[in-house]
């Protein structure tokens, strides 16, 4: 049975009105788009907040039993460090200190009577002397960070929050004067509008509330493992499992960035507002397709017919109708992508998320072209079931 | 379903050329799937169609001849009745055997129904690739078939490039892309101007004589009406008369030599004719035998016959010796009295017949023709 024809008629019907054609591949073209733009924001959301996690110096990571985003503050004993750092392979343990709802920033540049209320800035704390985070930047102030009071400020926190990003201001934060030495780069989230990096001792005089600061280290919010080179990291993970006690846990750096995609992207609101989104933007994307394959199937409903009545199986007439759409898709998916590519660029530069096209995105969007154009195919060739051969005489 | 067919309508086509290539018995078609709103549209129709003739099928519309031709080109499926089209018997054909019978025929349809997608090379390409698939074959014959119908210089433009006649003209050349023996043709000049109408008969005409390809034709156009080697005509569902053109102004031409219909009108000849039969006797037959009741008026088409009087003595006596042009028989039919002569083939001949209702109703309707006979009548006692 004859299926395919040496005449590319699919492509034909597709493509020979140009005028048209423009229409139908900007209509997909926006319909992918759609589906970047939500997938890259349920990416986001799931993204921004693991960078952190990212930038972390170890392979392991302990924190408290009941934590479950970072976020959400609970923060474990310090001695719990020094348990796994007798674990044998373990180099060394360091604790992050991290707070947000009591660090106040606080733009002093601004008049009194104009400053708007004071913004909660998310607090890294940690040991200067030691390789908590892989960033260098952080790592070359780390003389500087020593000096008390002495803190970086991540340059993708908003300005319009924060005021003025820039380093070599003194701002009041937690009702403190501090000065920004330098400037590094983290990135914000959907819970995070800026980032402040300091020295555990500088962490431990804004928050003690007047408490011994030693008492404020006591308890740490992150610790990070780092292994001896050459080391089983999987049998350090199930030492430390073994060996701590039940009010923390062990995750590896992954494990740990997967709990914290999930949470972002299936626990909260926005995670399922995002993912609807998705499923939205496929609905409309495949509403666009089906107008377009429709109504060319509408406009060569006689010449189907006139088809049939020639000889030409239904599956051809049917597979003509589908690899229509499949063009369709890939017609539109490589403008939608490139207009994706530049609105993820403009976005990631206005709202400081990280809108990365990463290959797995891609292929997804990909998928869901298809998808979508051939369910719109799908539904079309009921009409073209309709192409009754009998009706092309009288 | 009867099966014997009523063959008074049927002058045998086997008479003038090939074999059958459609058969139709007992036809019936019914519209609507369910019993209260099925309504039928095809009553009992017959039809034999022979290799190279041209058919064309005329009747108001509704009248149930599309509903035919779809029967015949295998676009619907057969529900009671038989047709056997290019060998093939339809009636017994389902779902895949009808698609691919259809290949078979050369379809044209009102509607030139091209993709505008496609150029006028590559909407015949769509034809060819049902039975062919080598790239040069399919190129060399629809240049071929295109430049055949005068498109030549146009084979690479797009139907909206292309003016009525000429899209009618690719679609025509899809048709006979894949050189059909049967062509089915939907009002295929309706669309056209009366020289681009007549390029398209000529052609189908050509067809015809040279490769014996049979058309049916349904068309309102009457201007094309002179290229039928057949003419049925379709009321209400069915063929109320079938009629193949030659021979019935063959018998016109007879008929009009004939002293007893000399004073008729064309169309009362026309119509006589129309009722005619032809048959075929070899020497030596009784046509008709003396003291038989009558049932038919008879005029010789070809050949020669005795007509012998036994007046009860012991030898028959030979009155007469009628040929080409001449008939015989009316008188019982007039009369109601049995024949008064036997009438013998002396070699074969070809006679054409007139049954005796029919005969009557003629000489109801005519009133010179009337006079004619009663003149004859008298004349021959």
């Amino acid at each position: 049975m004859l299926i395919r024809s040496r005449v590319p008629l699919p492509w034909l019907n597709l493509t020979h009105d140009k005028g048209r054609l423009v229409f139908r591949v900007l209509g997909t073209a926006f319909a992918v788009l759609l589906l970047f733009v939500e997938l890259g924001f349920w990416d986001a959301l799931q993204e921004a907040p693991v960078q952190l996690i990212k930038q972390l110096g170890g392979p392991l990571v302990i924190v408290s039993q009941a934590h479950y985003a970072l976020n959400i503050k609970e923060p474990f004993p310090r001695r719990r460090l020094d348990q796994a750092r007798a674990v044998a392979g373990v180099k060394q343990v360091f604790p992050i200190y991290l707070e947000r709802p009591a660090s106040l920033w606080k733009d002093t540049s601004v008049p009194e009577a104009d400053r708007s209320a004071s913004q909660p800035i998310r607090v890294i704390a940690f040991n200067p002397d030691q390789p908590v985070l892989n960033n260098t930047e952080v790592e070359s102030y780390r003389a500087a960070l020593k000096i008390p009071y002495n803190i970086l400020l991540d340059r993708k926190s908003k300005e319009k929050i924060y005021g003025k990003i820039q380093a070599g201001i003194n701002r009041e934060l937690a009702d403190h004067t501090v000065h920004v030495v330098g400037l590094f780069t983290l990135g914000t989230d959907f819970a995070n509008d800026g980032n402040v990096i300091m020295s555990a001792e500088t962490f431990a005089r804004l928050f003690s509330e007047g408490l011994p600061t030693e008492y404020v280290l006591d308890k740490a919010d992150i610790g990070v493992v780092q292994v001896a080179e050459n080391a089983d990291v999987q049998a350090i993970y199930q030492s430390l499992q073994q060996i701590l006690p039940e009010d923390v846990r062990v995750f590896t750096k992954e494990e740990f960035i997967n709990r914290e995609k999930a949470y972002w992207g299936k626990t909260t609101p926005m995670g399922f507002i995002f993912f609807l989104g998705m499923c939205v933007g496929f609905i409309v994307g495949a509403v666009i397709c089906y107008q377009i394959i429709s109504t060319d199937v509408a406009e060569f409903l006689p010449q189907f017919a006139t088809l049939k009545a020639i000889g030409y199986s239904d599956a051809f007439v049917y597979g003509v109708v589908l690899r229509e759409a499949l063009w369709l898709a890939l017609l539109g998916f490589v403008p939608g992508w490139g207009l994706s590519w530049l609105l993820y660029q403009v976005l990631s530069r206005t709202i400081g998320l990280p809108m990365e096209m990463a290959p797995q995105s891609i292929l997804l969007v990909f998928f869901f072209t298809i998808l979508m154009c051939m369910v719109s195919g799908l539904l079309a060739l009921s009409k073209v079931r309709t192409a009754d051969p009998a009706e092309v005489f009288g | 379903m009867s099966t014997a067919a009523p063959t008074r309508r049927m002058r045998s086509s086997e008479l003038r050329k090939g074999p059958t290539v459609i058969r139709v018995e007992a036809l019936n078609h019914w519209f609507g799937d369910s019993a209260e709103t099925s309504k039928q549209v095809l009553f009992d129709n017959h039809l034999d169609v022979a290799q190279g003739e041209i058919v064309i099928m005329t009747g108001p519309s509704g009248s149930g001849k599309t509903t035919l031709l779809t029967l015949l080109g295998a676009l619907r499926t057969v529900q009671v009745g038989e047709v056997e089209v290019l060998g093939r018997p339809l009636h017994q054909l389902r779902g895949k055997e009808l698609v691919e019978f259809r290949r078979d025929i050369g379809f044209i349809f009102q509607a030139h129904n091209l993709f505008s997608s496609l150029t006028a090379l590559q909407n015949v390409f769509m034809a060819l690739e049902l039975k062919e698939s080598g790239r040069k074959y399919l190129h060399d014959r629809a240049v071929e078939v295109l430049t055949e119908l005068g498109l030549g210089a146009r084979i690479h433009y797009k139907p909206a490039r292309l003016s009525g006649g000429q899209k009618q003209r690719v679609a025509i050349a899809r048709a006979l892309a894949n050189r059909p023996r049967l062509i089915l043709a939907d009002e295929p000049t309706a669309a056209l101007d009366e020289e681009s109408g007549r390029q398209v008969v000529n052609l189908l005409k050509r067809l015809a004589q040279e490769e014996g390809c049979t058309s049916l034709i349904v068309t309102h156009d009457n201007r094309i009406l002179d290229v039928a080697d057949r003419i049925v005509s379709m009321v209400e569902g069915r063929i109320k008369s079938n009629v193949l053109v030659q021979e019935e102004i063959e018998i016109c031409e007879f008929l009009k030599q004939c002293e007893v219909f000399s004073h008729l009108t064309t169309s009362a000849l026309t119509s006589i004719a129309e009722e005619m039969e032809q048959e075929t006797h070899p020497a030596g037959t009784v046509i008709i035998r003396q003291g038989d009741e009558g049932d038919k008026f008879y005029l010789i088409k070809r050949g020669v016959v005795d007509v012998i009087i036994n007046r009860g003595k012991p030898e028959e006596t030979k009155v007469a010796a009628l040929s080409k042009g001449q008939f015989f028989g009316e008188r019982a039919l007039l009369t109601d009295e049995p024949r008064n002569a036997t009438v013998i083939a002396m070699q074969e001949v070809d006679l054409y017949t007139l049954d005796k209702p029919r005969f009557r109703s003629a000489v109801a309707s005519s009133e010179p023709f009337r006079k004619e006979l009663e003149k004859i009548l008298f004349q021959r006692q």
